[in-house]
């Protein structure tokens, strides 16, 4: 039975009946959707890759606790006892920052890990060496470490490390020289195969280069017995449950605390290893005191080097401010109490003064004399609560010592001015005091940060009854404990599993930003699917024309259409789904390889997720739609008889009114464009992007207009025959169907556009690096040190104690260091693919905020000084806010902030933190840091000694020079300086490589634009065959029709050249204006050259292809 | 001046051989006109366009003022045509980005330098009757004034021979008679060889003879 044919059946039909046109549809379709979808699944890749990466770097850590301090946790599992059951793994190893030197080849590394583990660290191999033997001495390298300095088994490797140890660097007892020490350990085993291998706790693309030696090994090199600084939990637990087992498990002595009871002297005194007492832990006590009701005595000693009347001194005596009666003697402010040794020595008169000569440090750990005068208010017995030594903390190389000659101080001391009696005082009474001040007296003198290292040597817990001091110390201690948070000594565990998966999400959703390069290809592509679903529908212009003479509506054909459009984008879009892994995995060969420079991640590899599928080929599937919608539109807006006629456009010519409104429109568009180019001089915050897109797109599309115009206007010069009359016919003809010679001129010249504005924007170091306003600051040197430095490099007396061996060396002359504290993190420039939840921090020093340098992209200067120098704008105090500087790139692309906006970080307490960017650097140097000031930067993280990173100002001829001298004269520092410029060549390659990137899909669409212009120039051919064959009938040749054809081809070329060409010229201006560097010319015109040339061609084919085919048949009409 | 003689055309199919023309002799001197008529499918258009050099006959000769087009290479045959022959089609075959002027034009683009020809092609357009379009496109001229376009177009390079194939088949009877006047008057204007294709029994009328062309041959009426 026969049956009355569907709408889908006869738009099957007429899909396998025009299977050719829709073919060539389908296989647009199946671009759009490829690239679509392609571009996705880079974003899953690369999203993919990274998680898999980062958490390659974790093993089966899954929480870390990274200490700034030596913790006395044996065994570690004690201090999570309470949850150890839960816990898959756990492993307490050492973990320092340090250096690599290939003992033959003097190869290096710099910044690598050490590890000091043992076989509970390992996964598989046991790291292949031998982890129980405390006295073993092997070292085990990664790969990638021993890649790096070409260590094969049986060399030797000189492992370099910091030496720091329990005392903060930066005060007086801190030990600032010989802070280094070397070990050199044959390389027992180079391992890749153990997922521990590579472990690192920061997310980086790059591969972490670790050194593992036992950890007993590491431990007597540091001088660190049973120590460790990190407890690595894996999974099983969660950061709630490890901070409540780590608050009730901690111990005293953990944190290297000590609760030491003297019922002799009738107290009991709270010591730390790092001889002052913490804040933190001062309050703790203090609440502690008050929770067993007990008075707190506090105490701070510290050594004179001399005390002196009118007429004798004594030389480095131990005084202690305290705020309790010392045999019913209590020290008021400006009064000094002696002992009875010392007023016997100096023979005071009564209510003399005395006077105190005692170093302090200064900046860069700079010892500083200082001199005050006391007023003698008393004498106290050389006996009693006077007579003890325990006035003063343990110091190793001091206290220990049974002769004042034997001192190992970390300060000078002058051995000639000790005398006899000054040494049976130290063997018979220690560290006993000689004078006492007021507490407050004491603290003001020696106390400069107090927030930092604390402003108490002791807390006592005086006790009234001397029996009870071990009740009173156990009540206390689980007081204390208490009250004793340890996040507030940077003892917290981080989820580094659940941080690197989130960093892993990227700076960049790279998934966007592939979108947004396929843009221009997506749009070709659907431009291209437009047009050739039209010439399709078109070449049935009079199947339409009966459809509508039989009753039936634009509505049904649209529908009728429309469903065989669907039934072909449905064809194409199955195989665009397929080949899109395809194009996703080029891209992603690309990123490792051609554009590696951008990605950095060679461990890039495919990941399909259906979702992403599903939305591209949908994506796909509806731009086609859309496409072939709007191209049924305007077919179904002509009438029968001219559909019947076989007419595709408007008998008519435009009307006068939409002529006039149509040039109107462009010249509008043209002047606005022009309008927009001095904004970004005008009102620095429009984003520049804004305006080149803004000026381009108005160009481009005022520019269009016209051109469409032209076409649509009837020519008031008649062709005539001339030299160039069959040029002249062939740019006549370009005019016979103006829509599609637009599509084709349209998809030329926004090719043309990207590609040509995009060279524009190629990123070039052309700048002098010693100028101060420029993008270095007028450093032409950076560097890193694997050690922190405590000394000022820019005096002698610096370099002297860093051992220089030509610490007065002439190299250094006319350049200046300037050091800036350093919080490591994970970069925030764009060489950093992870998005950083740790982002490295700077703080700036005074100097460098008042010497100012770099060029800012805006700021919140309020005055002219913050606007002349923007560094000011660090010394502003918000109450909820810490002013920040960062690299506007930086910000705006890596942490997506912005001036003025919050970004928080942690400090060292694992507390959150916000910083407010007051400045945003341009295209500066200092891409991978945020900039604090160093008040602010101290009080972040106290425990961070020292200064990490370096600008150094010297001239271009110097620079090598000067950082070969310093690399060489702090070898053990790991100093590595680099040029400047290198740093932001590095960067500006990103860019450049995403342009490039950029412009390699705009080329792709370029070629599909050279496609629609075939697809256009044969259709015009078979549309007008019947006409060719006329000319031939008059006497035209072959070559006259080859010629009038390829000047209809070449006419599209140049004008969607031209027209694309020009909007860009105009939207770099302001571009080339503002960074005058010069524009690749010879590249533009290279690119101009090769689309001329590819769309010739294409033409050319299409031509040969149809003219070589019979012409004349074509007159017959029927 | 045009001169058939013994002509045959046969094509090759998926059977036998499809022979359209057998041993057609035509002579058509200058001045002269001649109509021929027959059924459709006869091979009158084939015949046509072997006479005006579009297509080769399979055996026999064509010449024109003693002069064997066949016998030149492409080029020279394309030059040959356009001195020598105007075609008029059923189909206007104008091209619809031009104006009438320009279309008329057209042959002369390729032809040897004149300086006279637009002041030709405009007289033309008057003796067409089309001065008050001549700046207009086809799309703006009714089926009549596209055909007299085309005669128009057919005699600027001033032809020794006119063919005309069915030009006022697609036309209205005053049309049909308009194009009609015009193409004999124009034909004796210019003197030349005129023969036209068609069905049409009172445009053969007009012209001085009249042949049928029935299983491939060619016979006076």
């Amino acid at each position: 039975m026969t049956t009355r044919p569907s709408t889908f059946g006869l738009a099957f039909a007429s899909l396998r009946y025009h299977w050719r046109s829709n073919l060539a549809v389908a296989a647009g379709v199946t671009v759009a959707v490829m690239t679509l979808t392609g571009a996705l699944v880079v974003g899953d890749s690369m999203r993919h890759s990274l998680r898999e990466n980062a958490t390659a770097h974790l093993g089966w850590v899954d929480h870390a606790l990274v200490a700034s301090r030596f913790l006395d946790a044996s065994p570690p599992q004690r201090l999570v006892h309470n949850r150890l059951e839960e816990c898959e793994r756990l492993a307490g190893i050492l973990m320092v920052t340090g250096g690599a030197v290939h003992a033959t080849t003097r190869a290096r590394s710099e910044s690598i890990q050490v590890l000091g583990v043992d076989e509970s660290f390992w996964t598989n191999t046991l790291g292949d060496g031998d982890w129980k033997n405390p006295d073993s001495r092997h070292i085990v390298l990664n790969a990638a470490l021993a890649d790096d300095i070409g260590a094969n088994i049986g060399d030797d490797v000189l492992i370099r490390i910091g030496t720091a140890g329990d005392l903060p660097t930066e005060t007086l007892i801190g030990r600032r020289n010989q802070n280094t020490i070397t070990l050199r350990l044959p390389v027992k085993s180079i391992i890749a195969n153990d997922e521990m291998a590579s472990l690192g706790l920061h997310p980086t693309q790059r591969s972490p280069r670790n050194a593992f030696v036992p950890i007993k090994t590491l431990q007597k090199a540091l001088d660190q017995p049973d120590k460790i600084n990190t407890i690595l939990v894996g999974v099983g637990t969660t950061p709630d449950a490890l901070r409540t087992a780590l608050d009730e498990s901690i111990r005293l002595a953990d944190v290297g605390l000590t609760l030491r009871a003297d019922p002799r002297h009738g107290y009991i005194a709270l010591e730390s290893n790092r001889f002052l007492i913490e804040p933190a832990i001062e309050r703790a006590a203090r609440n502690a005191a008050n929770d067993i009701n007990s008075p707190v005595h506090n105490v701070l000693s510290y050594l004179a080097n001399s005390l002196a009347s009118d007429t004798h001194s004594i030389p480095y005596s131990i005084v202690s401010a305290i705020d309790f009666p010392i045999e019913n003697h209590q020290p008021q402010p400006g009064q000094i109490i002696l002992n009875q040794w010392a007023t016997d020595d100096l023979q005071p008169k009564p209510g003399a003064k005395i006077t105190l000569v005692y170093y302090v440090t200064g900046p860069l750990g700079q010892l500083e004399t200082e001199t005050t005068q006391f007023t003698l208010a008393g004498t106290v017995p050389l006996s009693g609560t006077a007579a003890d030594p325990g006035f003063t903390p343990t110091y190793p190389g001091v206290t220990d010592t049974d002769s004042i000659a034997d001192w190992d101080p970390p300060f000078p001391i002058s051995l000639e001015n000790i005398r006899p009696k000054d040494d049976t005082y130290w063997k018979n009474h220690r560290t006993t005091p000689k004078a006492f001040i007021a507490l407050q007296d004491g603290q003001q003198l020696w106390s400069e940060d107090a927030d930092r290292f604390g402003k108490l040597t002791a807390i006592r817990i005086p006790l009234d009854d001397p029996t009870s001091a071990k009740t009173t110390a156990a009540a206390f201690e689980n007081a204390l404990l208490k009250h004793l948070d340890p996040a507030d000594l940077g003892l917290s565990f981080r989820p580094v599993r659940q941080l690197a998966l989130r960093s892993a999400t990227g700076s960049t959703d790279f998934g966007q930003l592939f979108v947004g390069f396929s843009f221009f290809l997506i749009a070709s592509a659907a431009l291209l699917v437009a047009l050739l679903f039209r010439l399709g529908v078109e070449q049935r212009s009079a199947q339409t024309g009966l459809l509508l003479a039989t009753g039936y509506t634009p509505r049904n054909i649209s529908r009728l259409l429309l469903t065989e459009s669907a039934l072909v984008a449905t064809i194409g879009t199955i195989p665009g789904i397929l080949a899109s892994q395809l194009y996703a995995s080029i891209m992603l060969t690309g990123l490792r390889t051609w554009w590696s420079k951008a990605a950095n991640a060679p461990f890039l590899e495919l990941d399909l997720q259906p979702v992403s599928l599903i939305i591209g080929g949908g994506g796909g599937f509806l731009v086609a739609i859309l496409a072939t919608t709007l191209a049924v539109r305007s077919l179904t807006k002509m009438t029968p008889r001219a559909l019947f006629a076989g007419q595709t456009q408007p008998d008519s010519p435009p009307h006068k009114n939409q002529s006039t409104r149509s040039r109107t429109l462009a010249i509008a568009c043209l002047i606005l464009a022009v309008a927009t180019l001095p904004l970004p001089a005008l009102s620095p915050d429009i984003p520049a992007a804004l305006i080149f897109f803004a000026a381009g797109t108005l160009t481009l599309a005022g520019l269009l207009l016209i051109t469409a115009n032209q076409m649509r206007r009837p020519t008031q010069r008649p062709l005539a025959p001339t030299n160039n009359a069959l040029i002249k016919l062939g740019l006549r003809n370009a005019t016979r169907n103006p829509s599609r010679s637009l599509t084709t001129i349209t998809l030329i010249a926004s090719a043309t556009f990207l590609i040509v504005a995009l060279q524009a924007f190629q990123l070039t170091t052309d700048t002098d690096p010693t100028e101060r306003a420029g993008p270095t600051g007028g450093f032409t040197l950076y560097a890193n040190t694997s050690i922190p430095v405590v000394h000022d490099l820019n005096t002698e007396t610096g370099r002297d104690a860093l051992a220089f061996t030509i610490p007065e060396s002439p190299i250094l002359n006319h350049t200046t260091i300037v050091p800036f504290r350093l919080r490591d993190g994970e970069s925030s420039s764009c060489l950093n693919l992870y998005k950083p939840t740790q982002p490295r921090i700077l703080g700036a020093t005074q100097n460098i905020i008042e010497r100012g340098g770099f060029t800012f992209s805006t700021t919140l200067a309020n005055t002219e000084s913050e606007s002349a120098n923007p560094w000011s704008l660090l010394n502003q105090h918000f109450d909820d806010a810490i002013p920040a500087i960062g690299d506007e790139a930086a910000v705006k692309w890596q942490l997506h902030s912005g001036l003025g906006q919050d970004l928080t970080i942690t400090n060292e307490q694992g507390q959150p933190v916000k910083l407010r960017f007051v400045a945003l650097l341009k295209g500066s140097a200092l891409q991978d840091e945020l900039i604090i000031a160093e008040h602010d930067f101290v009080k972040l993280f106290p425990s961070v000694q020292g200064y990490g990173f370096f600008l150094i100002e010297t001239t271009t001829e110097k620079s090598k020079p000067v950082a070969t001298f310093l690399e060489n004269q702090l070898a053990d520092h790991g100093f590595d300086a680099n040029e400047t410029l290198d740093r932001i060549r590095q960067y500006q390659q990103v860019q450049n490589t995403y342009l490039s990137t950029f412009q390699s899909l705009g080329s792709f669409g370029l070629i599909l634009g050279s496609l629609g212009l075939g697809a256009v120039l044969a259709r015009n051919i078979v549309e007008r065959r019947s006409e060719l064959a006329l000319l031939a009938a008059v006497g035209y040749s072959r070559k006259h029709l080859a010629i009038a054809l390829a000047s209809e081809n070449t006419l599209l070329v140049t004008l969607g050249l031209a027209v694309g060409f020009i909007p860009a010229c105009i939207a770099v201006l302001p571009h080339t204006i503002q960074q005058p560097t010069s524009l690749p010319w010879l590249n533009i015109a290279l690119t101009l050259t090769t689309v001329f040339v590819i769309a010739n061609l294409a033409g050319l084919f299409a031509m040969t292809t149809l003219l070589r085919r019979p012409i004349i048949p074509n007159l017959r009409c029927e | 001046m045009l001169d058939i003689r013994s002509v045959s055309k046969r094509y090759a199919t998926r059977g036998d051989d499809l022979v359209v023309l057998r041993d057609v002799n035509l002579t058509v001197n200058a001045g002269e006109s001649v109509a021929i008529m027959g059924p459709s499918g006869c091979g009158k258009s084939t015949l046509l366009n072997i006479a005006g050099t579009l297509e080769p006959p399979t055996t026999g000769d064509v010449t024109i003022d003693n002069e064997n087009p066949y016998q030149l290479d492409e080029t020279r045959l394309a030059a040959f045509r356009n001195r020598n022959i105007g075609f008029v089609f059923q189909e206007h075959h104008l091209l619809p980005q031009c104006s009438v002027l320009e279309n008329v034009l057209i042959p002369t683009l390729v032809a040897s330098d004149d300086n006279d020809v637009i002041t030709r092609a405009k007289t033309l357009i008057d003796r067409v009757g089309l001065s008050d379009r001549r700046d207009h496109r086809p799309a703006e001229l009714s089926g009549g004034e596209r055909q007299r376009s085309a005669i128009a177009r057919a005699l600027i390079c001033q032809p020794r021979v006119i063919l005309a194939d069915e030009p006022t088949g697609n036309l209205d009877r005053k049309s049909a008679d308009t194009v009609a006047d015009l193409l004999v008057q124009l034909q004796r204007e210019f003197n030349a060889a005129l023969v036209v294709v068609t069905h049409s029994q009172s445009l053969a009328d007009r012209f001085d003879k009249q042949f049928d062309l029935l299983d491939g041959m060619l016979k006076p009426r």
